[in-house]
């Protein structure tokens, strides 16, 4: 079955772009009657690796009265002295229900252990490259199988080099978390805005949408400050200078003679970034996706859907026609067999 | 007598670079008015600490007095006055020939007074602290006895304290009487019948602090002395207070005027069957005005109602209360009361002025001080709203500045900023954010430039950046390179601040104003003891 960008954004606006160094956000504001407020937080969901008793086997647990979704590339960090694991895809947690989710990985390389469900527990979106990695590879059974790319986004963004040769994610969270904190703190959330489209240097890196408001606010920290906020550190590391915003217009000081002249000249500019925005999301919007069933839910109408395509990829989750959640990154695979052949 | 100016171009005719002893005096009004002691975004306390004892020292080396006196201005933290007062008390006062540069611009007897100043304006339990710190840094001159003897013994609140911080003035009393010399009073005091040498002593070590010396006077305080080095029978205790802390052991309804949390020690020690709500009940005639303001929750759920006075709490404070339970008509009456009372202490005298509010998302602050940084945004706002006779007020939002709006939505600072410009005759702009720009990152900036080069606009912008607290963790942005970022920690107290700039300028001309701000305000300070009539200052011309 195909669908589109279009169509998972259906009901959505965009809003104003925010833009702070190397990234950029278009908020996509729901319309009030597109707000499936059935879903709550993920926070709530409840992990364990010691029911298991295998590393690289998370169980999962909502004892809610109301369905959540274990969001695309989650990482569970433990205070126990246990293995942080992390889980690829989405999983649909029904209400009042409980999954084994055998393609997890470790995120923590030479801690052993297994994590209860009542240790203080932490949830975390992997950072942009290992997420990439735990898509591609969700649904590998090997628990290591993260181990490599943590390692190289360790030594990418620059971890003490005491620790860089470790597949350890949670250095990355103590290290950088200040700098996090106030990578965050350029950034803000909406009025009714659910999802967003995230660019980085000027180019598409995600885009992101949650079943509600409330969701987006439990999701908006883990996900803009350490998956996407790792990209940008990364950018900045390699010493990059920022591209200027997509469509950053100076304003035509030569035509400004007094204020008047200059709100005049400063809402030309104002239109004109609101419209190339609007026009990369018209770019892309219609390109097809490939998407295949990854789950349904038991007794009720809920699926949850991977989706290929020419340039992203990623999972939703939907109603029927309607989609409540999504995460679409760009497919490095796609790239390669899109990009022009070698020619002089 | 001492001419200040005359003194002040004297020892600062020999330094060269006039400028730099500027900048170590604003550098160390930046830690004065931040320094919390406690860990930063970028540094852990270890690191500030030294990285404060540095700037301390650097500036005590230059005189004495001016770090003193800046000690005493509005806005300087309570960590910082103890530090200033370690400082002078640690070290001790030598005149040295070379008049021009180590001799300090104020005689020795206005330190003293400096001292008790700084005292005088820290909260009780800081104050003992100080008195604590001293034996670790084993600070114990005569000029630390004579400081701390005084304070303690001539306190109205002497009682009070004794049940309250007991333990903490039996530290402090022993440090200044010397171990030895501590048990040697404290079994004089035990003994009904003194001798002629045990009269001397407690003349020496007790009395001659004492400023009222009526008989009924100094038996109070010699009561309160033999209460906290538990000298004599419960029985024995004539004074309310003491009679009420010993009653309540056996009877909880009796605890009634004792400090709350001495009550609740009382409740959980000897009647721990008594419900801990009933503490509200018994304490609320004894609670601070502080303490009523921050139970008034706890009250209303053990429906306990405790009346409190909201005219005698931090502007802040009182923000942060009407979040939580409302803007009742007081509650804003109080509000407008002490913006009004803080603005007119403000050097600034506007007919119109521009305020602009970022009351974005962002300005919800962080996680550990969720309320506390829009407090300081509306105090500030509320505030300056009446440092002109007419204003203007934007906010990114769009929305009219209520109290009970909360942050919302991005930055855009650009397109206020262009209609608070063109408001006819605005003679000065105040924006209140956290300076994250993100609708679009240097909008701001460029807007201002653009107004200052085409539309020849010359008004003065100020940013205040609402910073919850020294371990704020997002350093300070600028909006734009002529408008320098301005931290507002609380609104009432932004003389520090604004002396600051002053100084930054104009090092002599600030220092004669440090003066002439601060020298009247020790002299308010009560007086502790009997001193030599101080040597006159003058503050006119050459």
């Amino acid at each position: 079955m195909d669908i589109t960008i279009s169509e998972v954004l259906k009901g959505c606006t965009p809003g104003r772009m925010q833009s702070a160094g190397y990234m950029q956000i278009v908020p996509l504001i729901s319309e009030p009657d597109m707000i499936d407020k059935r879903f709550g937080s993920f926070k709530g969901l409840l992990a364990s690796t010691k029911r298991t008793t295998n590393y690289g086997t998370l169980y999962l647990e909502n004892r809610n009265d109301f369905p959540t979704i274990f969001p695309m590339g989650v990482g569970v960090l433990t205070s126990a002295v246990a293995q942080n694991h992390a889980y690829g895809k989405v999983k649909l947690m029904t209400k009042m229900s409980e999954a084994t989710l055998p393609n997890a990985a470790c995120i923590q390389d030479s801690q052993g252990g297994m994590f209860n469900s009542n240790d203080k527990q932490t949830m975390t979106i992997l950072p942009y490259s290992i997420r990439e990695k735990a898509l591609e590879v969700k649904e590998q059974n090997e628990f290591r199988k993260l181990w490599p790319a943590i390692k190289q986004f360790n030594s990418d963004i620059g971890i003490n080099s005491d620790y860089r040769s470790m597949g350890h994610l949670e250095y990355y969270l103590d290290e950088f978390a200040d700098r996090l904190d106030e990578f965050i703190g350029q950034f803000e959330i909406v009025p009714n805005q659910v999802g967003a489209i995230i660019l980085l240097n000027g180019q598409v890196a995600g885009i992101e949408r949650a079943p509600n408001y409330d969701f987006w606010k439990d999701l908006w920290k883990p996900l803009i400050r350490e998956c996407y906020g790792s990209a940008s550190l990364i950018f900045a590391k390699k010493g990059e200078k920022p591209s200027p915003p997509l469509g950053r217009m100076p304003i035509n000081d030569f035509l400004v003679k007094d204020l008047a002249s200059l709100e005049i000249e400063y809402n030309k500019a104002e239109d004109f970034e609101e419209d190339t925005v609007k026009n990369l999301i018209r770019n892309f919007i219609q390109q097809p996706f490939v998407a295949t069933r990854e789950e349904n839910e038991p007794n009720g109408t809920i699926c949850v859907d991977h989706l290929s395509g020419n340039q992203f990829t990623g999972q939703i989750v939907r109603d029927g026609a309607f989609v409540v959640y999504a995460s679409l990154i760009p497919d490095k695979k796609a790239r390669f067999n899109t990009a022009a052949n070698f020619a002089i | 007598m001492v001419n200040l100016p005359v003194v002040i171009k004297r020892k600062f005719a020999n330094v060269a670079k006039v400028k730099d002893v500027g900048q170590k005096i604003e550098t160390c009004m930046s830690i004065f008015g931040n320094d919390m002691d406690r860990s930063s975004h970028y540094n852990t306390r270890e690191e500030l600490a030294i990285k404060s004892d540095s700037t301390h020292q650097n500036l005590f080396e230059i005189d004495r007095s001016i770090y003193g006196c800046l000690a005493c201005l509005p806005g300087v933290t309570d960590i910082s006055k103890m530090k200033v007062i370690y400082k002078l008390l640690g070290n001790s006062w030598i005149l040295n020939p070379d008049f021009h540069v180590t001799t300090p611009i104020l005689p020795m007897e206005y330190e003293r007074k400096i001292i008790d100043y700084l005292l005088s304006t820290l909260p009780a339990n800081r104050m003992f602290n100080t008195f604590i710190n001293f034996i670790d840094l084993k600070i114990n001159n005569a000029r630390t006895r004579k400081t701390v003897l005084p304070f303690i013994l001539n306190s109205p609140n002497l009682a009070w304290w004794s049940v309250k911080y007991r333990s903490k003035l039996k530290k402090s009393l022993s440090h200044c009487w010397g171990k030895k010399m501590t048990s040697v009073i404290c079994e004089i005091m035990e003994s009904p019948v003194w001798s002629s040498k045990e009269e001397d002593i407690i003349l020496t070590n007790i009395r001659k602090h004492i400023v009222d010396s009526t008989i009924n006077n100094i038996s109070h305080i010699e009561e309160c002395i033999c209460f906290i080095f538990s000298l004599l029978p419960e029985a024995s205790y004539t004074i309310p207070l003491f009679k009420t802390f010993f009653d309540a052991k056996t009877d909880f309804s009796k605890a009634k005027g004792l400090p709350k949390e001495i009550i609740e020690g009382i409740r959980s020690t000897y009647h721990p069957t008594i419900d801990k709500a009933k503490t509200l009940e018994v304490a609320k005639s004894s609670m601070t005005s502080k303490e009523k303001r921050l139970v008034q929750n706890q009250a209303v759920k053990s429906g306990v109602e405790i009346e409190w006075d909201p005219n005698t709490q931090p502007l802040v404070e009182l923000f942060i209360y009407g979040f939580k339970m409302g803007f009742t008509p007081e509650i804003r009456s109080s509000i407008a009361w002490k913006a009004k009372k803080a603005a007119s202490l403000l050097p600034f005298n506007y007919n119109c002025v521009g305020l602009l509010l970022d009351d974005s998302f962002s300005m919800s602050g962080s996680e550990d001080q969720k309320l506390k940084a829009l407090a300081i945004a509306y105090a500030t706002i509320e505030m300056l709203s009446y440092i002109g006779t007419d204003v203007s007020m934007w906010t990114t939002s769009g929305r009219d500045f209520h109290y009970e709006n909360k942050p919302i939505g991005h930055s855009n600072l650009a397109h206020p900023l262009i209609r608070v410009l063109r408001v006819d005759r605005v003679d000065a702009i105040f924006v209140v954010s956290d300076g994250y720009e993100n609708a679009s990152e240097g909008r701001f900036g460029e807007v201002l430039k653009i107004a200052r080069d085409k539309c020849k606009i010359s008004v003065p912008v100020y940013h205040f950046n609402p910073v919850a607290a020294a371990e704020s963790k997002i350093a300070l942005r600028r909006l734009a390179e002529d408008v320098v970022p301005t931290p507002v920690t609380n609104p009432e107290k932004m003389g520090l601040t604004l002396f600051k700039t002053m100084l930054t300028s104009d090092p002599k001309a600030g220092i004669i104003e440090l003066f002439k701000i601060v020298l009247p305000e020790l002299e308010k300070t009560k007086e502790l003891y009997a001193r030599k009539i101080p040597t006159a200052l003058t503050q006119g011309g050459e």
